[in-house]
């Protein structure tokens, strides 16, 4: 590798490397504003200047010695951008000399000219890099009149959750850059040039992007600032607890910023595996759902027809008693469980530990609502993608395959993460879908099929991958079973048959089949949408583990499948066996429970509802003891006869367990809302109650427990947990805050992460044999009917317990709607933003009709988490028509 | 807003260059010329035709003199406010004609009738002063009756 001088450090670094990041290898820091380690660079700001020299070299091409024996540099004539100058063998740098310091003092005096000076009403002082360089680099004072200064406006509303400040912005430009690069929301723009220079966003609404609060953190002065946290704290102040996203599935690692028992903000926690230094604006806004009025502060007992407040004791002596009662008339059998995947891993442990030892039931679900299609189960444990996948570098040696998934609308972050791997990297991305996503504009090839044909695609890409010989033959030889059987079923599948059937042309799917088998490393990110039609055609599932084994893509990192589930811990529930089939570790049971749906419909006696609301769907009958656990009255809360109030993400601690399969470790970081308590606790007191003896005292016992005893999660334990977690500053209190790095995540530190992924089958057992299955797709008559096909999607802003707590958050939850093709649009009679009427089986909805090309003719999307529109069918033939 | 002519002569434009985003300028100057400016709409229509956001749109837009996001006057006059032109009296040759137009540079006339906005150098040095009148007409080696002259065609 190629050696570099940085003020008498020699490093070595890779070709290509540029020198502001060489310098930081050789522990020299050169300040900077414009460029950003994960974004392209741009040289603006000239901050980096520094003295750049290469090897002299003689006439003959030698290089030139000096007296002392080493090589003679020969210095270029003027300062250079550090940030934009690429590393080469030999080459020497002076940071510390007189010229480049002159040079940074000047820059700093000129970024200042018109800077309103106002660190001690501004945001981002004490977090700040223009404070923090302006201190170290700067001039002290400046030559510039004060009356020279141009005032600018100080309160620009940038949308519903930024406020820009004029006077502050220096024009870096990052933050239009990573909405361009990154988030791929052209929404950011300079107007105007020189002096006159601002940043605008034209889009409607104005800062129209899910990731908008990012900027707000690499802004590197206090131009762009929260509109939530504004002016409420100085960060200073606040203590920082690292935490885990309570949304979506992506697992993004934040820090709560508490001040008086409150969360003042919370900030992405830098962990490369996960989410780099990107969170989306859910994640950083929707958190006031823990504080929120309404929570539950006591435990609730129906006496004389109304919920009433009680005491904890009395709630689960009633509870208790009544579970006896049941149980001794009707059998465990009729005892049922009902558990979230938004609570923590030791929760979900202790729930199946209560109904499977001490009741003695396996009536265990956890697929209510949005979680109602997770699938998965044995596929991920068998084929999960290796560990250390990241899936924000992923290079041009893999090829990923994302199939009925929308990351934009369901795991931001994932869509982020995959945009850097597609334009940084040169991931070769292919997305499938029954319709055009916004991942679908990276992609390499962009698949549109007939949903409920997904199977057809999958096995056209099989059978051209068994009909040109691409399949991996010494992978199939060693450790695959019964491909002869399969080569014979899928006979009648020729690949134009498949393409009939799913509605794409053939040589699409022989070019996708053809770069998957090809490429050294091959993903499978599957989502919910590919999950829903997957509980109706097994062919799908058999597919997906065909299309891996014949090609030997498993067990190694970036190879093997992500599925993409919707919560926080869809992963966690069905680790510890939510589920009528599997118990804890995914072990396959011997004996069937009842399934969610016979749960809610009276089959069970006793339901116990753990942070989920299955009545908010309709078709629910409250059986004979209904006892729910939640933060709030939810719908089934309503109808229950006792109501344990839980305590949320930030009033304890807990681990979660992402889709990617990585356990991460939160913090509590406020105190508990009234007498609520974590889930674990209550639960735990249930079974001691019934006779357990059970003593945890803690969380963090719990996990030891399930180290011990699941194998699965073998190993992990709060500390190993604790491992490479990012704090970005020493504790309050502590130390001077201005004397460490106070910036918030800079994306440092490309190698760390902390978490621990368990590993799947065939990664952890390198003999293991693999079977394949055979399942008939689907077939499914589609005559022509004036019918369209109803796909169900999600919109990340929904109309939930937890968004709808959020008040800033609110402009952004979109009306119900209705995507349709701008055809069909035109059969049906009506335009963009037309109100329609959408009636299927016995329900008649009215939505207001999109048309902008996102859907194929024939289908329509309607996200299924708005005002009105739960609990809608996934391929349901569905009528439109014109209001 | 733009005609289905303008759109079809963009339309050519962007298979000239290899990336169809770099017509982004003549396609400015297509839209200015038809229209007279670029209103929002007008920015609207290059954007969706070339498949950029309004944002990317309106900094090149904005960073150009020489396109116009406000409504301008019925001529738009840029008068060279550079050092040559300067040496030769430019300066109170401009204050000459904001008093005459009841304006300052950089704001239209009561009457709508004339926009008048400074301008780095125009390239006439060697026959300063000089200004560019609606884009395509030079005037050069400027006094302060051939102002006036030039000024009331213009009002005419």
């Amino acid at each position: 590798m190629p050696k570099v001088t940085i003020d008498a450090k020699t490093v070595e670094v890779p070709n290509g490397t540029l020198v502001v990041e060489a310098a930081k290898k050789a522990g020299v820091e050169i300040p900077v504003f414009c460029y950003h380690p994960k974004l392209a660079s741009v040289g603006m700001c000239r901050m980096c200047l520094v003295e750049v020299g290469t090897p002299r070299r003689g006439k003959d091409g030698q290089i030139e010695m000096d007296a002392n024996g080493n090589p003679a540099i020969a210095w270029m004539p003027k300062l250079q951008t550090a940030c934009t100058t690429v590393i080469s063998d030999g080459m020497a740098v002076r940071t510390d000399s007189a010229q480049v310091a002159d040079a940074r003092r000047s820059v700093v005096e000129f970024l200042l000219t018109s800077h309103p000076l106002d660190c001690p009403i501004c945001d981002k002082g004490g977090e700040c890099p223009l404070q923090n360089l302006t201190m170290a680099y700067g001039p002290g004072k400046s030559r510039f009149p004060v009356e020279s200064k141009f005032h600018n406006e100080k309160r620009v509303p940038l949308g519903d959750l930024i406020m820009l400040d004029r006077e502050r912005c220096i024009q870096c430009s990052r933050c239009i850059r990573f909405q361009d690069e990154l988030a791929d929301d052209h929404v950011l723009g300079f107007q105007a040039r020189g002096r006159g220079i601002e940043i605008v966003s034209l889009s409607t609404p104005e800062f129209d992007s899910k990731f908008s609060g990012n900027t707000i953190d690499i802004c590197p002065v206090g131009a762009l600032t929260s509109r939530d946290f504004r002016l409420s704290a100085r960060v200073w102040e606040v203590h920082d607890y690292p935490s885990v996203c309570a949304h979506c599935s992506v697992g993004c690692n934040l820090l709560i910023c508490e001040r008086d028992h409150q969360i003042k903000r919370i900030v992405p926690r830098e962990n490369e595996a996960v989410n780099a230094i990107w969170i989306c604006d859910k994640g950083r806004f929707a958190h006031h759902f823990t504080t929120a009025p309404d929570r539950l502060t006591t435990p609730l007992v129906r006496k004389n027809g109304s919920l009433q407040p009680a005491s904890w004791d009395d709630a689960l002596d009633a509870i208790v008693a009544k579970f006896a009662e049941i149980k001794k008339q009707s059998g465990a059998s009729a005892l049922a469980g009902l558990g979230g995947d938004r609570t923590a891993n030791e929760d979900l442990y202790l729930f199946q530990k209560l109904f499977r030892q001490v009741l003695g039931s396996n009536n265990l679900e956890h697929r209510v609502g949005w979680s109602a299609s997770n699938v998965g189960v044995d596929l991920v444990r068998m084929y999960g993608a290796g560990a250390d996948t990241n899936l924000g570098a992923l290079d041009k040696s893999v090829t990923a395959l994302v199939i009925g998934a929308d990351p934009e609308e369901e795991q931001p972050v994932i869509r982020l993460r995959l945009t850097r791997s597609v334009r940084n990297f040169g991931l070769n991305l292919i997305v499938a879908n029954g319709r055009v996503t916004k991942l679908a504009s990276h992609a390499k090839q962009s698949i549109v099929y007939r949903y409920g044909a997904e199977s057809a695609f999958l096995l056209g890409m099989i059978r051209t991958i068994l009909d040109e010989g691409l399949e991996n033959k010494e992978f199939i030889g060693a450790r695959v079973n019964n491909l002869d059987a399969v080569r014979k079923s899928i006979e009648p599948f020729t690949v134009e048959h498949c393409a009939e059937l799913c509605d794409v042309k053939p040589e699409k799917i022989r070019d996708a089949a053809r770069l998957i088998a090809q490429s050294p490393s091959f993903l499978i990110l599957y989502g919910r949408e590919a999950m829903a039609a997957q509980q109706h055609d097994p062919a799908i599932t058999s597919s997906i583990e065909t299309l891996l084994l014949i090609t030997g893509h498993v067990g190694r990192v970036n190879n093997g499948l992500i599925a993409l589930y919707p919560h926080n811990n869809s992963t966690g529930a069905m680790d510890f066996g939510l589920l009528p089939t599997h118990s804890a570790g995914r072990v396959k049971s011997d004996v069937k429970g009842l399934s969610a749906r016979e749960m809610l419909s009276g089959k069970a006696r006793a339901l116990y509802v753990m942070a989920c609301d299955p009545a908010a769907d309709g078709n629910f009958t409250k059986p004979d003891l209904l006892v729910v656990q939640d933060l709030f009255l939810t719908e089934t809360a309503k109808l229950a006869d006792v109501v344990l109030p839980a305590q949320s993400f930030a009033e304890r601690d807990g681990t979660l367990t992402n889709t990617e399969r990585r356990v991460q470790l939160f913090r509590a970081a406020i105190k508990p809302i009234g007498e609520s308590k974590p889930d674990w606790w209550i639960v735990a007191e249930i079974a001691k109650r019934l006779g357990a003896t059970w003593h945890y005292r803690n969380s963090a016992e719990i996990m030891d427990e399930i180290a011990a005893t699941v194998p699965l999660y073998a190993g992990v334990t709060y500390a190993a947990l604790s491992d490479n977690v990012m704090m970005p500053r020493p504790p309050y209190g502590q130390g001077n805050p201005s004397d460490e790095p106070t910036e918030i995540a800079m994306g440092e530190l490309e190698n760390v992460s902390s978490g621990k992924q368990w590993l799947s089958v065939a990664e952890s057992d390198a003999s293991a044999k693999f079977e394949l299955f055979w399942n008939e797709p689907r077939g499914e008559g589609r005559e022509a009917k004036n019918e369209l096909v109803l796909a169900v999607a999600r919109s990340l802003y929904d109309r939930g317990t937890l968004v709808g707590k959020t008040k800033i958050v609110q402009p952004r939850v979109p009306a119900p709607y209705v995507e349709i093709n701008s055809q069909d649009a035109e059969q049906i009679g009506v335009g963009d933003g037309a109100r329609v009427r959408v009636s299927f089986d016995s329900r008649v909805i009215e939505l207001n009709a999109r048309v902008d090309g996102h859907v194929p003719p024939g289908t329509v999307l309607v996200p299924n988490n708005l005002d009105g529109t739960a609990a809608l069918p996934m391929g349901a033939w569905v009528k439109i028509e014109k209001v | 807003m733009l005609s289905e002519s303008a759109k079809t002569e963009i339309k050519t434009l962007m298979t000239k260059y290899p990336d169809s985003r770099s017509a982004i300028m003549p396609a400015l100057h297509l839209a200015q010329r038809e229209i007279g400016w670029l209103p929002d709409e007008a920015i609207q229509d290059v954007a969706d035709l070339l498949g950029l956001s309004k944002t990317e749109v309106n900094s090149v837009a904005t960073f150009y003199t020489m396109y116009a996001r406000e409504k301008p006057g019925a001529h738009t006059i840029f008068f060279c406010a550079d050092l040559p032109c300067a040496l030769r009296g430019a300066e109170d040759m401009l204050e000459h004609i904001e008093h005459k137009l009841g304006c300052k540079a950089g704001q239209t006339s009561a009457d709508g009738k004339i926009t008048l906005r400074e301008a780095e150098c125009l390239g006439g040095c060697n026959h300063a002063p000089v200004m560019l009148i609606d884009g395509v007409e030079h005037q050069q080696d400027l006094t302060i009756e051939k102002i006036d002259e030039i000024l009331e065609r213009l009002k005419a």
